[in-house]
């Protein structure tokens, strides 16, 4: 919990270096193969050169496709690779939004050109890292384990309360819920992400319970956070019930003061609920992203191998730990979300 | 040269029925997709030999496994290979019902709201849900219209007793 | 044999041509109307409205949302509307919350060329862009 808390405001902190972002969009300038584009409305198109990637869409591609998108402000550019999911989403940190490119499974290579303090975050489901002019790749596993590997520039990531500041041709991996690993030269040669996550598939395999308590410890993370912020955000549905009331005695009674109050004290309630409410779906979604990438893989694997030998001690025991994850799952984060967002 | 009007109207008259025959047809487009008993079993008989994996396009996702939902298509393939190499089947399988799917069709696969907005998103009106008995148990099988003969697979849960 | 052949053809095309439906795209005024619908009587609809070009769209997609900005209890309404080119500008009036604060859509039209709104700004404030 506490953890959770550090990585959130570790990010704030670098954050803070950063000055005001403007949300960005990424146009598609390449696709080959089987891409698709989910909208925020849930609902999913062929991507097409010239779509444009909004805050809160996804791109999505098959075993023969490939994407790559610039980002509409800089030069900047995210490369999709086969059998791998982008998500383009923002938060905001410290009353500034920004943008935060995600690997949500697969592998998504960006590239960032040094302008100053333009540069969003980049992440998986377990990690958030702020970057310089940068070209990095991202690997997601199927256990919720992170790959970054940095081409050029800097990467300060974040993870398990932790930081690990990255220069070109060094690399990290982050197992979820944990710490970032010891970082290791990089040389820029492509990783073999199919090898790379059979690597991750096996690692699984051999420990599925444990592999599931990491996700259950970063998915509870993420819902700590937001859970956090929810009583802030009922506080300050409260603070503006008690306002509207005051407003609408000072508006009956016609007194002057009602116009400053409504600009001074009510709106600026009304704007506070809008960045809580933000804040709390990014965190919800982060979660839905592991629910789906990872655990919903981690679940195929092991029904799929047991179905002759539904008793196997190792998948009961993996069952256990699944059934935790989305009962948590289920009592938490799919109350912030709506049917658009599946 | 002068025409008769009874070979004119010969001349005309395959093409009028060509292009009759292309509407209704395009016309039989619309009916929504429901396989026979016979398609079903064919199908059957496909998952105990492990052959959807070799039939490019006939299990892609989104799709449905249980109560969770598989997104990208390299853990549909995965899915399938696994049940591949594990030797698994369906067996023989009594068919119990080759229904259309009902607005409260989802809770037969997870009484939750994900699963109901899976439902609602991503199966349409040729999506159609089967029901197998077998001596393992119950499976639940969703299908939609063809791919190389075969009714393409949107989901699949089971055995449940 | 010709008359009935004559006949399925009549009856193909007339099911084809009933079968397609002819949609006119929304205007301006409809979208807003849809949309002050929507903000009285639905707010889980709100989204529809909108442009999924614009920035916050998923923000806004979720009831919730809505809640904050056009809390339940009032009834709001638009007057003195006028258009000019994309730009609607209105007076809102919503009990003592919005009594008669100025809102301004930017509109923009879709795929289907219906007319959705791309940002909203009440009292100088901005709540959708």
């Amino acid at each position: 919990m506490k953890a959770r808390r550090l990585t959130f405001a570790g990010a704030l902190l670098f954050a803070g270096l950063c000055p005001l972002l403007q949300a960005q969009n990424a146009e598609t300038v390449f696709t080959s193969g089987t891409v698709g584009h989910k909208n925020a409305a849930g609902k999913t198109v062929s991507l097409e050169i010239g779509d444009l990637v909004r805050t809160g869409e996804s791109v999505i591609t098959k075993s023969d496709g490939n994407a790559e998108l610039q980002l509409t402000t800089g030069k900047s550019s995210i490369k999709v690779k086969p059998n791998s999911v982008f998500m383009l989403t923002e938060r905001s940190v410290g009353g500034v939004k920004q943008t935060v490119l995600q690997a949500a499974a697969g592998s998504v290579s960006m590239k960032f050109e040094k302008l100053a303090g333009k540069e969003p975050l980049v992440g998986s489901s377990n990690c958030v890292a702020g970057v310089r002019g940068t070209e990095v790749t991202i690997y997601a596993g199927m256990d919720g384990s992170t790959l970054m590997a940095v081409s050029s520039g800097a990467v300060e990531l974040e993870s398990g309360g932790s930081t690990v500041s990255l220069s070109a041709n060094e690399a990290v991996e982050v197992k979820p819920g944990q710490a970032p690993g010891q970082k290791f030269a990089w040389l820029g040669k492509e990783v073999d992400y199919s090898k790379w996550n059979e690597g991750k598939l096996a690692d699984f395999l051999a420990d599925p319970a444990g592999s599931a308590r990491k996700v259950r410890e970063q998915m509870a993370g993420y819902r700590d956070s937001m859970l956090a912020l929810l009583p802030e955000l009922e506080k300050k549905k409260a603070d503006f019930a008690a306002a509207a009331a005051e407003l609408k005695r000072l508006s009956d009674a016609k007194d002057q003061r009602s116009e400053d109050y409504r600009a001074g004290t009510v709106f600026p309630l009304i704007q506070d609920q809008a960045t809580l409410f933000l804040n709390i779906r990014y965190y919800a979604l982060s979660v839905l992203s592991m629910r789906r990438f990872v655990l919903g893989d981690m679940y195929m694997q092991m029904r799929s191998r047991h179905m002759l030998d539904p008793g196997n001690q190792q998948y009961s025991d993996f069952l256990g730990v699944y059934a935790d994850i989305v009962t948590a799952y289920e009592a938490s984060i799919v109350p912030q979300l709506v049917d658009a967002d599946i | 040269m002068k025409i008769k009007p009874g070979k004119l109207r010969n001349r005309f008259w395959p093409s009028i029925a060509l292009v009759a025959l292309a509407l209704v047809l395009a016309s039989c487009a619309s009916v929504p997709y429901m396989p026979g008993e016979a398609k079903v079993q064919k199908t059957v008989a496909l998952i105990n030999s492990g052959g959807v994996p070799g039939i490019k396009g006939l299990s892609d996702a989104p799709f449905i496994f249980d109560a969770e939902i598989l997104l990208l298509q390299a853990e549909v393939a995965s899915l399938w290979d696994n049940l591949k190499a594990t030797g698994f089947g369906i067996g023989k399988a009594k068919i119990v019902s080759i229904s259309r799917i009902g607005d409260e069709s989802y809770r037969l696969f997870s009484p939750t709201a994900e699963v109901r907005a899976f439902f609602k998103k991503y199966l349409n009106r040729d999506s159609v849900l089967v029901t197998l008995d077998t001596s393992e148990g119950r499976y639940l099988v969703i299908l939609n219209r063809e791919v190389k003969g075969y009714p393409r697979i949107q989901g699949f849960k089971g055995p449940t007793k | 044999m010709k008359r009935a052949l004559l006949i399925i053809a009549a009856i193909a095309a007339l099911y084809l041509v009933m079968s397609c439906a002819i949609v006119k795209p929304v205007t301006i005024d409809e979208c807003i109307s849809n949309f002050m619908s929507d903000v009285n009587n639905d707010h889980s609809s709100v989204y529809k409205n909108l442009s999924t070009s614009s920035v916050k769209y998923a923000q806004a997609v979720p009831a919730a949302y809505w809640d904050i900005v056009f809390p339940p209890g009032y009834s709001y309404a638009l007057s003195g509307q006028s258009t000019a080119g994309s730009t609607v500008t209105a007076s809102l009036s919503g009990g003592s919350l919005y009594p008669g604060s100025n809102i301004v859509f930017t509109m923009t039209q879709n795929l289907d060329k219906d007319y959705v709104i791309s940002s909203i700004t009440i009292a100088s404030i901005s709540y959708f862009n």
